[in-house]
């Protein structure tokens, strides 16, 4: 994954820098080729992220296996202190929160994350509109003629939907019988 | 026709009027004329065959041997040039080329930004991809497009207005390693993705100078991928 970084790093660029063309070189040489190996792909990207401030962003941190997550946070850990213009963005579930504290260098910012209700609105809203069988008074109710307590009903509804399923389809949204009614 | 005229009218002169009746010819009056010019003719002739050879040197010689060979030879001089040139030049876009292919073996070539031949593009293209996938087969940015393709606008800019994010975006990098790392969490389902992908909104818009001024390359990777 930290291979992933670097390559999107350097994708980034105009031109690859010299350290990593030595690299490919050298690796070529061996037979049938060779990958990079942990450490040199954080020495690149310490290399890298120094000549530009980068963010890096890794969604869904808890998912990792218990060893490549260590592996990945100290690695994170030597990024940010040798090149000080990297951000780092993490998400994950509210167990790892105290290893992502440990590992990491610095005062970590933790910001609980959950649908906020704008977003919901906004998000049942846009798909209503784009329903391609709307039910009857749908496109009416989508539109914005909620009022503020309709709101939070209709936050509600959607909330249980949303956390069935992460995924924005809006196929998978479950709005209730009665919900054009409360509107 | 005029030099003939005036060979014929110096052999007449020379022989016909002076000495007319010097050539053995019995024969006068009107035999005159025939007799010079037959008298004339060869040396007409002569003078002809002297003037052609003349004539073949000065123009057809010097054209067969000066300006049809130069000719020939510029031609081929030009083709010698012409294709010395362009085998030159082919032959330097192919060391070109090659220096290109071998430049990874020499780094200072590949960071020499003179080579500008369509070649050593596509070689240089053809290396950048092959280091690129070399560095890692794996492809996050499609997760990430479908991420951001599925995001709804303004969904997720909530989390751009917290004072959390506000400071970490705005921390002092000089040096220090406060505030480096911002921890979204929350539980299965509570659209951290499409917060993470939203957080590409200040770049989109325009709206946050760090993003645009520096021009910050947001990257993005996910674990969902296999390590």
């Amino acid at each position: 994954m930290l291979g992933a970084l670097l390559e999107q790093v350097v994708c980034g660029l105009e031109k690859i820098p010299e350290e990593i063309t030595q690299e490919f070189v050298e690796q070529k040489k061996v037979i049938g080729g060779r990958s990079l190996r942990l450490d040199q792909i954080v020495k690149l990207l310490v290399a890298v992220t120094s000549l530009k401030p980068t963010f890096v962003c890794i969604d869904a941190m808890d998912e990792c296996a218990i060893r490549d997550r260590a592996k990945i946070l100290t690695s994170l850990s030597k990024i940010i202190q040798k090149s000080p213009t990297t951000r780092v963005f993490l998400t994950g579930r509210q167990h790892i929160r105290g290893e992502v504290e440990t590992r990491l260098p610095g005062e970590v910012v933790a910001v609980s994350v959950s649908p906020w209700k704008d977003d919901i609105i906004h998000f049942i809203r846009k798909r209503l509109e784009e329903d391609p069988k709307p039910r009857r008074g749908g496109r009416k109710a989508g539109v914005g003629n909620c009022k503020e307590d309709s709101r939070n009903c209709l936050g509600d509804v959607c909330r249980v939907a949303c956390l069935e399923r992460p995924a924005l389809s809006y196929s998978l949204i479950y709005i209730r019988p009665d919900f054009y009614q409360r509107l | 026709m005029l030099v003939l005229k005036y060979l014929w009218w110096l052999s007449h002169t020379n022989t016909g009027c002076s000495n007319k009746r010097g050539f053995g010819f019995t024969n006068s009056g009107c035999d005159d004329d025939w007799t010079v010019v037959q008298q004339g003719y060869p040396i007409v002739m002569r003078l002809a065959f002297l003037w052609f050879p003349a004539n073949t040197r000065t123009s057809t010689a010097d054209s067969l041997l000066y300006h049809v060979p130069r000719s020939e030879s510029r031609m081929s001089q030009d083709l010698n040039f012409f294709t010395t040139t362009s085998r030159n030049s082919s032959s330097s876009n192919y060391t070109n080329s090659l220096n290109a292919g071998r430049s990874f073996n020499n780094t200072n070539c590949f960071n020499n930004s003179t080579t500008n031949n369509v070649s050593n593009h596509f070689t240089v293209t053809e290396d950048r991809s092959e280091i690129l996938a070399w560095l890692s087969p794996l492809e996050p940015r499609l997760r990430h497009q479908n991420l951001e393709a599925g995001r709804v606008d303004k969904v997720g800019d909530s989390l751009l207005q917290t004072e959390q994010f506000r400071s970490w975006l705005d921390r002092n990098s000089q040096g220090d390693n406060q505030n480096a790392t911002i921890f979204c969490h929350g539980q299965s389902g509570g659209w951290k993705d499409v917060y993470l992908v939203g957080d590409t909104a200040p770049k989109r818009r325009n709206a946050d100078k760090d993003f645009v001024s520096n021009k910050f390359p947001l990257q993005f990777s996910s674990s969902r991928y296999p390590m």
